[in-house]
């Protein structure tokens, strides 16, 4: 769609290339891609100002703030596979940049309601520190069963090529319409991808992503049979499942002391599959699907989830798309899966000391490291990580972690378009994950040996304190505004909250009234300066306003960025006030 | 669409966009507004031809489908002699999980050509054991020959032609990890012919029985060897850290003249010093062969280490040195430029001897070089070097595979 001009709503310059570019070599499809990149760009600059409260229309709706994009009543059933390829995805990022340049400001993410938030759709739905969640649920995570038992389930077929986790595909016999994938440790580092996925798998979701169910399970070879219907496709084709290959599966797998196999059960998602989504640019196949995706703010703001778990593998090729059906109607429902590589697990082995450090291709450091020799080392390279540790524990550490610095495999789009706001909205999420929940979802993974638990909880814990402190003082991190019906205003310092900033020298405020259809203010009244984030408003400015505005500046020696401007905005409702809106002035 | 088409068109749908936003009621009907407009344009994802082709040959395992295929023709590439040119050819394997067959062909732009077959069971003792019976038809035109010992010279370089019919059968244990031992039989019908590189003498115009011996004759001999192999490298191929010993005895007998009969010793010891961890990495090897003719007999020259070419003394041409003793010290430090490249810089010493004894480190033949090597964690795909230092001019290397 990126070539596309006849799609509304979305952005021109997002997608892979399309017509035009059949059969050109790379470097010529690199600059054709540029300059539909630069004609996209136009008209997401476009699409922001349509969408943006600053744009034309009123700034407030009447049904401001939504809570809810409602993003599954277009029929997607049209929607057909998309297949990406791997290496194709690797080098259009590399040397690319898809969706909009990365070294502009990206503009806000425009899947925000008024309040600067996410609201629930079919890719994110709000979970941990948006509502309450109980350590239970946070550990639970998708899971449809407390438990899974495979004895006598029946191997159905093989995994489809490609993945680095050995293993095949199962059913219950009772519930054969329903499919599992199961995959092995490999025997040097058992319990290390397999652990990997569980806690992710939790994590993911408590953030508000759509992910799989996963369980662990044992199982035991002489307990699952064969159905006689398996096939396996391997680089020869497809042919039939047999015991050899479960037995070769078994061959590169962690066997317990019983003979049995801890293994990831990942059960098959609800819908037809679509493939994967990317991580810029939108489904031209999908009415419901108007947002590029590198100005999606639950994809952008990824980064920060993906730098606390070190999801290095954090790529379109780990996306999955559903279209599943709802009353009577089919929608597009996005997914993040595959969690066995994160917590410096590469799957098989250990992280290389280069993951969530450096991209796979970096120009300048390559060339430099290239020119002297490997003498030119950066501070990664340094980083001791501990030896004593079982091998179900990967290559990642927290002491020496640095948030910003943190990348992926390779560059991603919507990464590079996270902007400090969209940053703050994660590190929010990320510091909602209490000691004891974070502590909860490791043992989630039941890691034989203590140490590997202790190891990876506190890692998290260290990670995440970290993350918040980086980014939720990273803008002015007043949240939470609310004006009581006697003109009583309270709001809330995330910052402060999370313990990633000791309290400031205050808050300086000034009221103004907001005229919506001409999106203009009228100043009421002097600057305020108060020590607690509590003020009264001025009483003439409350009556008979039709909307009410605040802007708020924090003000802490060691954080500038509190002193950026914070807008709250309200409107009358029965005998209070609503908060509707909220802006990151910059 | 043409470009400029698009960009009207960008620039209609921003007015259409624009205008009606403010003729919505609410944030609802305007986000559904776009969906709206959207849902009457929809089309299929279509990939760029690239991206289609790439994702081909990922899906269909295409590269493994042609190189390397657990059933079925594929094609073979290289795996002859250096010096042989590019070769490639037809072949065909099945296998399952137990057993596999493969028959295999490769004929060289300078006309080398060989035939293979190997029945393989590898997974005997749960993966423990394996059993190999393999036999081969190879002809080889025109290797080279300059003489024996540490002083040939590089001038003598004439060739010969070597064919031969083998079969062997071999098998081992890995009781450990770390730990394997081999055993194997091979019963060889070497022959010799005039060498066929008209740019160089045939062998038989500067040498003589005396001077390269078993030039006249050729017995078929009959081979029994063992091997133990003692591998803590972190990974087989491209390691980083560990080490790699592998100790060999073969007895090569004389099944038809009793006059060629010998022993040869063969030991290899590889070990990778990591420094800051993956980032580089000292890599030595030290290899020694010592070949003992039986009382009165001789070691036929066709049989005896070579010291030369790509994966020994860089600096010279491939067989350049040759005799019964070998001894070949490498070191490289290696550094890691990104996961896909990796930067060498080398060198090579070594020197063969008619007797053991006279084997010191002396009298080394020595060359020093740098080079580039293109892979990925599962090792070295490609390398290019470039050689200097051994008195015998500046030599490039352009491999398919690591040097040790």
């Amino acid at each position: 769609m990126c070539s596309d001009a006849s799609a509304p709503n979305v952005n021109r310059g997002a997608g892979p290339p399309r017509e035009g570019t059949p059969g050109q070599v790379p470097g010529r499809f690199l600059r054709a891609s540029r300059l539909r990149y630069v004609l996209g760009t136009t008209a997401t600059l476009a699409f922001i100002l349509v969408t943006s409260s600053h744009g034309a229309g009123p700034r407030f709706y009447p049904d401001d703030p939504i809570s809810v994009d409602h993003d599954a009543l277009f029929d997607a059933s049209g929607a057909k596979p998309i297949e990406l390829s791997e290496t194709f995805d690797f080098l259009e990022n590399t040397f690319g940049s898809p969706g909009s340049p990365g070294n502009n400001d990206p503009g806000r993410a425009l899947n925000l309601n008024t309040l600067d938030e996410v609201p629930n759709s079919s890719w994110f739905t709000n979970r941990i520190g948006r509502r309450p969640m109980s350590i239970a649920e946070i550990v639970r995570g998708p899971d449809k069963f407390e438990r899974l038992d495979v004895d006598e389930w029946l191997i159905t077929g093989g995994k489809s090529p490609g993945g680095l986790q050995p293993g095949f595909r199962a059913v219950d016999p009772r519930h054969p319409e329903q499919l599992y994938q199961l995959e092995v440790d490999p025997p040097s580092h058992p319990e290390l991808a397999s652990g990997a996925e569980i806690i992710g798998t939790a994590l993911y979701h408590a953030m508000g992503y759509n992910v799989v169910d996963v369980y662990l399970v044992n199982v035991d070879p002489k307990k699952i049979t064969i159905s006689k219907k398996a096939t396996i496709r391997d680089a020869s084709g497809r042919r039939a499942f047999v015991q050899g290959d479960r037995d070769e599966i078994l061959r590169f797998a962690a066997r317990n002391a019983d003979g049995t196999y801890r293994m990831i059960a990942s059960r098959f998602a609800e819908g037809a599959g679509l493939g994967n989504f990317k991580y810029f640019g939108t489904r031209p196949d999908d009415p419901n699907d108007i947002y590029p995706h590198e100005h999606r703010r639950e994809l952008r703001a990824n980064r920060v989830f993906s730098a606390w778990v070190n999801h290095d593998d954090s790529r379109a090729i780990n996306t999955l798309d559903m279209l599943v059906s709802e009353n009577g109607r089919k929608y597009v429902r996005h997914y993040m899966f595959d969690f066995g590589s994160i917590l410096g697990s590469a799957t098989r082995f250990a992280d290389t000391p280069r993951s969530g450090h450096a991209y796979l291709l970096e120009r300048r450091s390559n060339l430099a490291r290239l020119l002297t020799f490997g003498l030119w080392l950066q501070p990664w390279q340094f980083i001791d990580y501990p030896d004593d540790l079982p091998s179900a524990v990967g290559r990642i550490q927290g002491d020496v972690f640095d948030p910003e610095q943190w990348k992926p495999e390779y560059p991603n789009q919507a990464f590079r378009n996270m902007r400090p706001d969209d940053a703050f909205w994660g590190a929010r999420i990320v510091a909602a994950f209490s000691d004891e929940a974070i502590a909860a979802v490791v043992k989630k993974a039941q890691y034989t040996d203590p140490r590997a638990t202790e190891y990876l909880t506190s890692v998290l814990i260290k990670r995440r304190d970290k993350i918040a402190k980086v980014w939720l003082n990273a803008v002015n991190p007043v949240v939470d505004f609310q004006l009581a019906p006697d003109g009583t205003l309270t709001f809330e310092n995330a910052a402060i909250k999370a313990t990633a900033a000791t309290p400031g020298r205050g808050y300086t405020l000034s009221w103004s009234r907001f005229d919506n259809a001409a999106d203009a203010h009228e100043p009421i009244g002097s600057e305020q300066t108060v020590s607690e984030p509590r003020v009264r408003a001025p009483l003439d400015l409350l009556k008979g306003s039709e909307y009410v505005a605040v802007t708020v500046r924090g003000h802490h020696p060691e954080h500038p960025a509190w002193a950026q401007p914070v807008r709250a905005y309200f409107r009358p409702e029965g005998v209070g006030w609503k908060t509707v809106g909220l802006e990151r002035l910059r | 669409m043409g470009r400029l088409t698009r960009f009207a068109a960008s620039l209609v749908f921003l007015s259409v966009v624009v205008a009606p936003a403010s003729a919505q009621q609410t944030r609802t009907e305007q986000i559904q507004q776009g969906r709206t407009e959207k849902a009457d344009h929809l089309h299929p994802y279509q990939p760029s031809k690239i991206e289609t082709f790439l994702f081909e040959v990922e899906d269909h395992l295409w590269v493994e489908r042609l190189f390397n295929p657990p059933r079925g023709v594929f094609a073979r590439v290289g795996d002859l002699p250096e010096g042989a040119g590019f070769a490639g050819g037809p072949a065909y394997r099945y296998s399952n999980q137990t057993v596999s067959f493969t028959v295999s062909t490769a004929i060289s732009t300078r006309r080398y050509w060989e035939l293979d077959g190997k029945l393989a069971f590898r997974q005997l003792a749960s993966g423990r054991a394996f059993v190999e019976i393999s036999g081969r038809r190879r002809d080889f035109p025109e290797e080279d020959f300059f003489g024996l010992g540490p002083e040939s010279r590089r001038s003598a370089r004439t060739n010969y032609a070597f064919r031969e019919t083998s079969i062997d059968a071999c098998g081992g244990v890995s009781p450990t990890a770390w730990l394997s031992v081999a055993g194997a039989v091979e019963y060889m019908t070497p022959q010799l012919a005039r060498g066929r590189d008209r740019r160089f003498p045939s062998i038989d115009r500067l040498f003589s029985d005396s001077t390269a011996p078993g030039l006249q004759l050729q017995p078929d001999f009959m081979r029994v060897g063992a091997r133990a192999t003692v591998d803590y490298t972190d990974r087989p191929l491209g390691p980083r850290s560990g080490g790699r010993y592998i100790v060999s005895y073969d007895t090569y007998s004389d099944r038809d003249f009793d006059r060629y009969s010998f022993g040869r010793w063969n030991v290899d010891m590889q070990q990778y010093v990591p420094i800051v961890r993956d980032a580089r990495t000292i890599a030595l090897r030290a290899h020694v062969a010592s070949l003992t003719p039986n009382e009165g007999h001789e070691v036929p020259f066709y049989l005896q280490p070579t010291l030369g070419g790509a994966s020994s003394l860089r600096g010279l041409r491939p067989y350049r040195l040759r005799d019964r003793n070998l001894l070949l010290l490498q070191a490289e430090y290696r550094w890691e430029v990104n996961a896909f490249l990796t930067g060498a810089i080398f060198y090579d010493a070594g020197t063969v001897a008619f007797r053991r004894r006279d084997l010191n480190l002396n009298d080394l033949t020595h060359d020093y070089g740098i080079g580039l090597r293109f892979g990925w964690t599962s090792g070295v795909a490609m390398r290019t070097e470039v050689a200097f230092g051994s008195g015998e001019g500046t030599r490039f290397v352009f491999r398919f595979a690591d040097v040790f």
